[in-house]
């Protein structure tokens, strides 16, 4: 190797990049900001480029960036839109799009199905099946019959300090989660519960799949998760059981995943064909198979667990406030 | 006024000029000209995305903060308060704590090497930095599935310890971070020893025991490189919050994420974070400016003597001490990454599926390695030239180092955005300047330090060389300058590959980096592919700092061998 071939072969390297980069500009493209996990999303935008012909450009978010990730990036784009479609797997934070004025309407004839509670009755955004909020429990160090059967049970002083484990509450579903109970119980009566929680020294970890591996390794006796960490874990013959809250009560919260069009996009028009093709039943269900999705929308299973009543603009509005509080009550 | 404008008018002679008189007219012009355009440009990519948000900041504060209160009730409502002032507490804690250990762990390590001319301590000087080029998440996920209860360690330390140590919280997060830092420490700890002048220690040794001369004269004479390695270390402590975060630590930067999370004002997050980057960018150019004339600034001479310099019981004794403690350190979390991964057949697979990710990563990393190399030389070269530079504009240079990374994403996002059309290749470009724009400053130090062990008498030799600028510079001064910028273009093609915090931000639709595959693997749960992928990036990367470091044994860029 001569002395200068490492200055050739960096240079070739920015070269090569650019190349690809044109290369990718080539085919009907479409751009996709989704925080659905890329395995899960992966397959299905290939099953779309192979049946449309239309090549989908992704951005995956990653569970570092939080919501500074994709909803950040959304925003400061607001005045040169660089995505086209929006999957979110969840709904907080595509209310907050809508409320920025960064989504725009597109009536899915793929959306018939869905019921109204679960798509914006303007077009702004559609629902894709559904996840819920679940305790999940190491069985190696909670015998059955103390296992926890509504979110108050949490709050038992049989659990000692570092026992109990929560997701960050300012990102992700535990965001819309403890929106969702300012909602539902009222501002007050929801900070008191996570005062509570506080006060007996619940763990505030890094995401819900930690609180996943933690209650798996055992560092925790239980923890709030979502539906598809939780079985994640079962799958993998972790010891651990997931319990739906408050059955006979109000019931869990179920957090769709949802699909909006981004206002201004570049590709309008493959961004219709990619959210049709997102909302379709085969779509749904192939997630649903997959365990990302726990239910269809469409069609909920009769024998499913007992979902609480959300008004999700109610949500959205109580979501700035929840994050204040428990910014305060958990950050410092 | 007057002596401000004197000391400015100073500063540009010596910036301009170096140490040196100025050579003839034409020729000092056409450097000046040179300087300035580099510098320039240096400063552009790597202050440009905070200077944009900074000045969007004092537009909207002239304007009016929007429809909603002025700066100054914005300041006090998004800095002025206690729980920003105890997570401020809690960084600058957690940032003294690591420094303080990587410190001593890095002076262990090196004196340990220095003092042992065997094959082991041969072996430790081309392995030593391996933990540094371990992405820290995954550094620290290893040590929490080790601390686990489920791991095959914990009936061990139960029975040992009584019940298993919590790697949770500020003494985890301290620990975890000194280690990952410590070879940062040993790589100037080792330069700072070896640089010491062998007549002092001669003389030394000559009034007292060698134990005596280590304390009293090895020691102190590496003090300023100390200085330097902890000054570095502190800043990138202070503004890390990855590690922290899994460990369970509330520090200031993840305040910065809330906020901006919160608000999604960009000016906001920039005003929160600017206590830690003005702290950060005085303590990284004032270490940076110590080291100007000592350690690195001279080639090692003192390596040879420190060999046959014995130590005393007790320091050799902490030395071993500290050597088991990094090796511990940097063998076990491989061995966890070996263990989860199973099988070579998985580790393949992993890398097999994440190959287009892996190519744009390796595109990005050289291409990043080189431009930050290049954008580094011309203010390196100042930087080299004079010992007379001033500690402000050290902390100018280096003052990106402690720009926390979504910030530099957010500013190129910000800036983008306002610039008139917007065609495909911008987000390359974007994702380019963030990588450089990030580890420029890293390059600028390793350049320093390369620079300033050149041999003065060689460059003078060349000025009598009887032939043109262009094909003096190409047979003399570059392959002169080669071992500096490969170093430099290593260090830079390394911290590249796991960058996150920017890349996330600016990466363009339908390109992926391996780092950011990482992350997503490690949130879906799939420790298997995410422990293959991690030993195969860990793979690529000692591959490259094998060939590297192979290359610069060859000696094949020396004088007279080169083309």
């Amino acid at each position: 190797m001569s002395k200068h071939n490492i200055l050739y072969l960096a240079s070739m390297c920015f070269l090569l990049l650019s190349l690809a980069a044109c290369k990718a500009q080539a085919a009907p493209t479409v751009v996709v900001y989704t925080s659905v996990d890329q395995p899960y999303a992966e397959p299905i935008f290939e099953a779309f480029e192979q049946q449309t012909g239309i090549r989908v450009l992704a951005i995956y978010d990653a569970e570092a960036a939080k919501t500074t990730g994709l909803v950040s990036r959304l925003s400061t784009e607001r005045a040169n839109p660089q995505a086209d479609v929006f999957w979110s797997s969840e709904i907080a934070q595509t209310l907050w799009l809508q409320d920025q004025g960064l989504l725009a309407v597109y009536q899915s004839p793929m959306a018939e199905g869905i019921p109204a509670a679960f798509r914006d009755s303007q077009g702004y955004w559609s629902g894709l099946g559904y996840r819920t909020r679940v305790i999940i429990v190491n069985t190696t160090r909670v015998a059955p019959e103390d296992y926890p059967q509504t979110l108050a049970d949490l709050l038992d002083p049989k659990w000692g300090a570092g026992e109990v484990g929560l997701a960050n509450p300012l990102f992700g579903t535990t965001a819309t989660h403890a929106a969702a109970l300012y909602a539902s119980w009222g501002p007050q009566p929801a900070l008191a519960f996570f005062q509570q929680l506080e006060a007996q020294g619940v763990r505030i970890v890094d995401g819900n799949s930690v609180v996943r591996d933690m209650v798996a390794n055992g560092d925790l006796k239980l923890g709030l998760t979502d539906t598809d960490d939780a079985e994640a874990a079962i799958q993998a013959g972790k010891p651990v059981v997931m319990i739906f809250p408050d059955q006979q009560g109000e019931g869990t919260l179920a957090i769709p995943n949802t699909v909006a069009l981004v206002a201004g996009g570049p590709n309008p028009t493959q961004a219709q064909a990619l959210i049709d093709y997102l909302l379709s039943p085969e779509v749904e269900a192939q997630l649903v198979l997959d365990g990302f999705l726990y239910g269809s929308l469409r069609t909920p299973a009769a024998e499913g667990p007992v979902m609480m009543s959300v008004d999700w603009s109610a949500v959205a509005q109580q979501m700035e406030a929840a994050k204040r509080d428990l910014q305060a009550l958990f950050l410092r | 006024m007057i002596v401000v404008f004197k000391r400015l008018r100073s500063f540009v002679d010596v910036f301009f000029s170096g140490d040196a008189p100025l050579p003839h007219r034409g020729l000092a012009q056409l450097r000046c000209l040179g300087a300035f355009v580099g510098l320039a440009a240096y400063l552009l990519v790597t202050h440009g995305p905070a200077a944009w948000l900074g000045l969007r900041t004092i537009g909207t504060a002239i304007t009016g903060w929007g429809t909603q209160t002025g700066l100054a009730l914005q300041i006090e409502s998004v800095l002025l308060n206690s729980r920003t002032m105890g997570l401020l507490g809690h960084s600058l804690g957690l940032a003294a704590l690591v420094t303080s250990g990587s410190m001593l762990l890095g002076l262990g390590g090196a004196v340990w090497i220095v003092t042992r001319p065997n094959w082991l301590s041969r072996l430790a000087r081309k392995f030593y930095l391996t933990p540094f080029i371990i992405p820290g998440y995954i550094y620290a996920l290893t040590w929490l599935s080790l601390l686990s209860r489920s791991s095959v360690l914990a009936p061990g330390l139960e029975r040992l310890f009584g019940r298993l140590p919590s790697p949770y919280g500020l003494s985890g997060a301290a620990l975890i971070l000194a280690l990952a830092y410590a070879p940062l420490a040993m790589l100037v700890m080792l330069d700072a020893l070896e640089a010491s002048e062998p007549e002092l220690i001669e003389q030394a040794l000559l009034l007292g025991p060698a134990g005596r001369v280590w304390r009293r004269v090895v020691l102190p004479l590496s003090w300023p490189g100390a200085m330097a390695a902890a000054g570095l270390i502190f800043a990138l402590a202070l503004v890390e919050y990855g590690v922290p975060a899994l460990l369970e630590f509330n520090v200031y930067p993840m305040e910065i994420y809330a906020e901006f999370s919160q608000s999604g004002d960009p000016r906001r997050a920039l005003l929160l974070a600017l206590p830690v980057m003005i702290s950060a960018a005085i303590l990284v150019g004032g270490s940076q400016w110590l080291l100007r004339r000592t350690p690195l600034a001279s080639r090692p001479q003192g390596a040879a003597l420190l060999q046959r310099l014995p130590l005393p019981r007790l320091e050799s004794g902490l030395t071993w001490l500290a050597v088991l403690i990094l090796a511990v350190g940097s063998l076990l979390p491989v061995l966890v990454l070996i263990i989860q991964t199973g099988s070579p057949a998985v580790a393949l697979a992993a890398v097999n599926q994440a190959r287009q990710d892996l190519l744009t990563t390796l595109l990005l990393a050289s291409s990043a390695a080189l431009g930050a190399t290049l954008l580094a030389m011309a203010p390196a070269q100042r930087l080299a030239a004079s010992d007379h530079m001033p500690p402000w504009f050290w902390a100018v240079l280096l003052a990106p180092l402690a720009i926390p990374a979504p910030l530099v994403g957010i500013g190129l996002v910000d800036l983008a955005n306002h610039l008139p059309g917007r065609s495909a290749g911008v987000g390359l470009v974007l994702l380019w300047a963030a990588h450089v724009g990030r580890f420029a400053p890293l390059a600028l130090i390793a350049l320093v330090a390369q620079f300033r062990r050149r041999e003065p008498l060689l460059h003078e030799l060349a000025r009598l060389y009887p032939v043109g600028w262009l094909r003096r510079f190409w047979q003399i001064d570059l392959p002169l300058m080669l071992g500096g910028l490969s170093t430099a273009m290593v260090v830079v093609f390394v911290l590249s590959l796991g960058e996150i915090g920017a890349t996330l931000l600016v990466i363009p639709p339908g390109l992926g980096t391996v780092a950011l595959r990482l992350y997503n693997l490690l949130h879906y749960g799939a420790p298997a592919s995410t422990a293959g992928l991690a030993l195969g990036l860990l793979g690529i990367i000692l591959v490259t700092g094998g060939l590297w470091a192979g290359y610069h044994q060859r000696g094949a860029w020396k004088i007279g061998q080169s083309d």
